[in-house]
């Protein structure tokens, strides 16, 4: 027997999509700033770096956003990595390897997700204090010098996108061959299921998985 | 000799006399010199693992010059290039005079200090049959100095004989020395405005200036190249040199002006002639710390990524990676379809189901 | 009996000296000499980045930093196969010259005329080796004037330097294929304007009072004789293939002169801590295979030798070599101190005058620089004339980055220990015979020593450590 239930509720719905679109422009016009002949996106530096600032500002906004929801509806239950979620990676990994169809339900994300997601917000710190450091030199020259230098800060700024690009590339692919229902979901909030395969997992449910 | 004779000799110092107009000035300038030693700060400057630069950069001070500077500015006990002292009497001058001026002299240090093997890779001099050790005489004469400036970025912060694989163990002043007494003046060589305006700073108001985490002085460290390079508008405009000597933003070509910190842009070098960047050339961040590794290669915008096994520049990293990346999911793709899962884990039994 | 006098620090010369000498009869009669800094930096040059040898080898001399960069620069476009444009030749070759004229200027005024003339009773000018001044007042006086007036000279030197050159110390204006500055009108006559002013000063001031030190000391051109064998591997190309050189290359050898076969260097390593095997070989295939401890070994720096035998260089060496007339004319006697110090002072004004003939040859609006790309795999050598004798780069380049790098410097030659032959090397040379009159104050010690305008940073550079060495000393 199947029936609708909320997977996303509007306010995740919202700091998605405009996370969403602030990355994005930030990925693009970070690569622009970093070279801008090899990946020629924009007509100037000056527009460039207008775009990624102003995203700079949405995504920092996005973030708090995201962590005081999280907080305040205890939604970090279900999105936070935890030590324990590490044993339950054996046997995500033979399913992804495609050594079994089996894919035991670990509540609303799997531990995969829930290490991609917590770690965006762990790398989104960095990004946003090695950027303000490069940003506004003379203002937070002490932000530099935590990371050995502006050139250092540059060089983590600039892997750490990397990481973003690979791990956002890796969540669109999953997410579009896993179950296009989900990504459905982040559009309209519900998602169809099976009364026995609860998507939104309460503690009690969540202490039984662990 | 007899090819060139005194009558020629004569013939030429007088007529260098008449054209310069030098001989009237010199019982004034012998009577500056001789009061010069008296109620100025007596400065002890003592090189270890240097290449002179830093000193030779000092000579090239304009405002004041380095005439007014030993004149009227300082007393400069002792300098490895400039004193007349020599041989055990210079060993005398440095060791003597830090004595005598315990607590009240500054100890002018250029040059990283060597620590592998004691420090046996440089030594400033013997004494009673032994050899100075650069690493054991600054920690003596750091001891006894009111404070201690470490000119340069090998002073500073380790520099060019402290990079990879640092074959000396050279390690900054400030860890030989206690860092609160440790002023650093980086830059490879530093503008002489610098050194110049940090010891008028300290002579004018008895501290030491404001300075950043890295020790240097905020009022010329304090912001970056790129925030004031002529050159600027360039990059906001996306106009790039691919050459050297081209018109451009020269960011491309591995400048390092916006992670340096300095005001080079502003102040100029050589009495204002010029400066890198306006010569065409990339800054190459010598005023910062981890110069030359963290802060090169001098033509590359970052430093290679180094990990066991591997060592690539940053873009290639980046792109490797990438690439691996986007394999890999081509690979799971085509599993997933040839496994049929393609849509989802629980598909098998709910095709059809919206 | 002999007594040992130790000169340490041998301080206004560049780096880290100490000499020892042995004294009997009141003359020199045996030497040694130790440079007592070691940085590696040819170890730390290896795995980076080619291009990066322009700038890293200049912080090998803070003096002449000019001199790394061109041997530096000719050594990596030999690598990368090209040529800079004439301008590119041409402004590489002023901003080498504005420090050839800063160097002697700055050697002769503020490095060596402290050894003569008496400075004022101030620091830095006290304490100093009391004794043999003999300059009566009137003339000293006038000379410690010109010490004055020398600074700002040498201050005028670098910044017309920094025209072309960016910044000095450390220049950023010559680079792989030329240089990266720009030329116009207003820069030529900028440069110009202080290039005359230089000229006036070498030609009317410090060539006078090399004239009047020699004067009163006229016993110095019979002293620091040395191995009267010369090299120049010349300087400042005047074709844009680097072949015709306006110092000229060349050899002069046990009163022959000869053309220069850089094919005929090799490197002795019998009184050198580094394994026999390797001896007399050319610098290209040379192998730094440390031995310390080496029976009857005493150095770690090599003795260079060229055909066998032991070669002075710098100013003396490229000025007999030019056929300059006034030092020719001395005859033996230009092989001394105060023979070095005026060939130092001639070959300013000489160098002065080309530099105002090249002004003019440049063309405005022209390319300064030839671009390149940065081969696979490569060699190269770079051998030019720096302000203290003849310096020599060579890079091996595997997969894009530095293989091996050797600078054999200047100082190396003229500090050189005794080779295979047990032949001692120019300074030692010249040092033996040397009167000294008061042991306390060996003044006389440090004269013959800093005519050689010694460059300690330079040679000490190449020693390669070892396991458990005391020092590094010049025997």
């Amino acid at each position: 027997m199947a029936r609708k239930v909320l997977r996303h509720p509007l306010f995740i719905r919202v700091t998605h999509w405009v996370n969403m679109i602030a990355i994005t422009s930030l990925i693009i016009s970070g690569f622009y700033i970093h070279n801008p002949l090899k990946y020629n996106f924009f007509s100037t530096m000056d527009a460039a770096r207008k775009l990624h600032f102003y995203m700079m500002y949405v995504v920092m906004a996005g973030l708090l956003a995201r962590v005081y929801y999280a907080i305040a509806t205890k939604d970090y239950q279900n999105i936070w990595f935890r030590f324990k979620d590490l044993k339950n990676f054996p046997a995500l990994l033979r399913y992804y390897l495609f050594l079994t169809d089996k894919h035991p339900n670990w509540g609303k994300y799997n531990p995969g997700q829930k290490l991609v997601y917590s770690g965006w917000g762990f790398l989104l710190i960095i990004q946003i204090l090695t950027g303000l450091a490069l940003y506004k030199p003379d203002t937070f020259p002490t932000l530099a010098s935590i990371f050995g230098g502006l050139n250092i800060a540059r060089l983590i700024h600039y892997l750490v996108n990397w990481i973003f690009v690979i791990t956002v590339a890796i969540h669109l692919y999953l997410d579009l061959t896993e179950g296009l229902g989900i990504v459905k979901s982040m559009f309209t909030g519900y998602v169809t299921v099976d009364e026995e395969e609860p998507t939104v997992v309460t503690k009690e449910q969540l202490r039984q998985t662990l | 000799m007899n090819k060139i004779s005194r009558r020629e000799f004569l013939k030429f110092a007088s007529f260098t006399a008449a054209t310069l107009g030098l001989s009237q000035s010199v019982p004034e300038v012998a009577y500056a010199l001789e009061n010069a030693a008296k109620g100025q700060p007596p400065v002890i400057w003592i090189q270890g693992a240097s290449c002179t630069g830093c000193s030779i950069s000092l000579l090239n001070s304009v405002h004041p010059d380095i005439k007014e500077i030993l004149l009227e500015i300082i007393s400069l006990k002792f300098h490895p290039n400039i004193s007349a002292a020599t041989g055990h009497v210079a060993v005398e001058a440095f060791l003597g005079e830090a004595e005598k001026n315990k607590g009240k002299f500054f100890l002018v240090v250029e040059g990283a200090v060597p620590t592998k093997d004691n420090g046996v890779y440089c030594s400033i001099g013997e004494k009673d049959g032994r050899e100075l050790y650069f690493s054991e005489i600054i920690k003596e004469l750091g001891e006894k100095a009111k404070a201690v400036i470490a000119i340069g970025t090998c002073a500073a912060y380790g520099g060019i004989p402290a990079a990879d694989p640092n074959p000396t163990g050279c390690v900054p002043v400030s860890e030989v020395i206690d860092p609160k007494k440790v002023l650093n003046i980086p830059g490879c060589p530093p503008h002489p405005d610098w050194f110049v305006g940090s010891l008028a700073h300290v002579l004018l108001y008895n501290e030491l200036p404001k300075t950043d985490k890295f020790g240097r002085p905020k009022m010329f460290y304090g912001g970056i190249i790129h925030d004031n390079c002529p050159r600027r508008q360039y990059f906001d405009n996306s106009i790039f040199a691919k050459d050297f000597s081209e018109p451009g933003c020269l960011l491309l070509l591995g400048c390092k002006g916006p992670v340096t910190y300095s005001d080079c842009p502003t102040r100029l070098w050589n009495g204002g002639v010029n400066w890198c960047i306006k010569a065409g050339h990339p800054c190459i961040g010598c005023t910062e710390p981890g110069f030359p590794d963290k802060i090169g290669p001098i033509y590359e915008k970052m430093p290679e990524v180094k990990l066991p096994g591997i060592s690539a520049s940053a873009d290639t990293f980046g792109e490797v990676v990438g690439a691996a990346t986007a394999i890999g999911l081509g690979a799971h793709l085509i599993g997933n379809i040839v496994t049929g899962r393609l849509g989802g884990h629980k598909k098998k039994d709910k095709e059809g189901e919206k | 009996m002999a007594q040992k006098i130790v000169v340490d620090p041998v301080t206004r010369i560049e780096g880290h000296l100490k000499i020892e000498v042995m004294v009997d009869g009141g003359k020199v009669v045996d030497a040694k000499s130790s440079g007592v800094l070691y940085r590696g930096i040819e170890t730390i040059l290896v795995g980076r980045d080619p291009r990066d040898a322009q700038q890293i080898t200049q912080r090998i001399c803070g003096v002449c930093p000019t001199a790394h960069a061109t041997a530096s620069t000719f050594n990596l476009d030999n690598a990368f196969g090209i040529q800079p444009p004439k301008n590119g030749r041409i402004l590489r070759n002023l901003i080498f010259g504005a420090n050839y004229l800063q160097s002697h200027i700055l050697h002769f005024y503020h490095l060596s005329a402290l050894d003569y003339v008496k400075g004022p009773d101030a620091s830095p000018f006290i304490p100093r080796y009391e004794g043999d001044y003999r300059l009566p007042n009137a003339v000293n006086q006038k000379v410690v004037e010109h010490y004055i007036l020398a600074l700002e000279m040498r201050k005028k030197a670098h910044e017309m330097l920094a025209i072309f050159g960016g910044k000095m110390p450390h220049v950023v204006g010559i680079v792989p294929g030329g240089s990266s500055e720009t030329v116009d009108a207003q820069k030529i006559i900028d440069f110009r304007s202080r290039l005359k002013e230089l000229t006036s000063f070498i030609d009317n001031v410090y060539i006078p009072d090399v004239l009047t030190i020699a004067e009163y000391y006229k016993d110095y051109f019979d002293i620091g004789r040395g191995c009267q064998n010369l090299m120049s591997y010349g300087g400042f190309p005047q074709s844009d293939d680097g072949s015709d050189r306006f110092l000229k290359a060349g050899v002069f050898l046990q009163g022959q002169e000869q053309e220069l076969n850089p094919e005929k260097i090799t490197e002795h390593l019998k009184y050198s801590w580094f394994d026999d095997n390797n001896s007399q070989k050319h610098p290209r295939e040379g192998v730094t295979a440390p031995k310390p401890g080496k029976d009857g070994a005493y150095s770690w720096m090599k003795a260079p030798r060229y055909d066998g035998h032991p070669m002075e260089v710098g100013p003396l060496a490229r000025m007999w070599i030019g056929g300059e007339k006034k030092v020719k004319g001395l005859g033996e006697k230009a092989f001394s101190v105060l023979g070095r110090h005026l060939a130092r002072a001639l070959e300013a004004s000489r160098v002065a005058h080309a530099m105002e003939e090249w002004l003019l040859e440049i063309e405005p609006g022209k390319p300064t620089h030839t671009p390149f790309e940065i081969p696979k795999e490569s060699e190269g050598m770079g051998l030019t004339e720096a302000p203290r004798g003849a310096l020599g780069h060579w890079i091996k380049i595997k997969n894009y980055k530095i293989a091996n790098y050797q600078a054999v410097v200047p100082t190396t030659w003229n500090a050189s220990p005794r080779d295979d032959n047990g032949v001692l090397g120019p300074i030692e040379q010249a040092l033996i015979g040397t009167p000294v009159k008061d042991p306390e104050n060996p003044i006389e010690v440090a004269r013959v020593v800093r005519a050689f305008d010694p460059c300690l940073a330079c040679a000490v550079h190449l020693f390669t450590p070892g396991q458990d060495l005391g020092k590094f000393k010049i025997y």
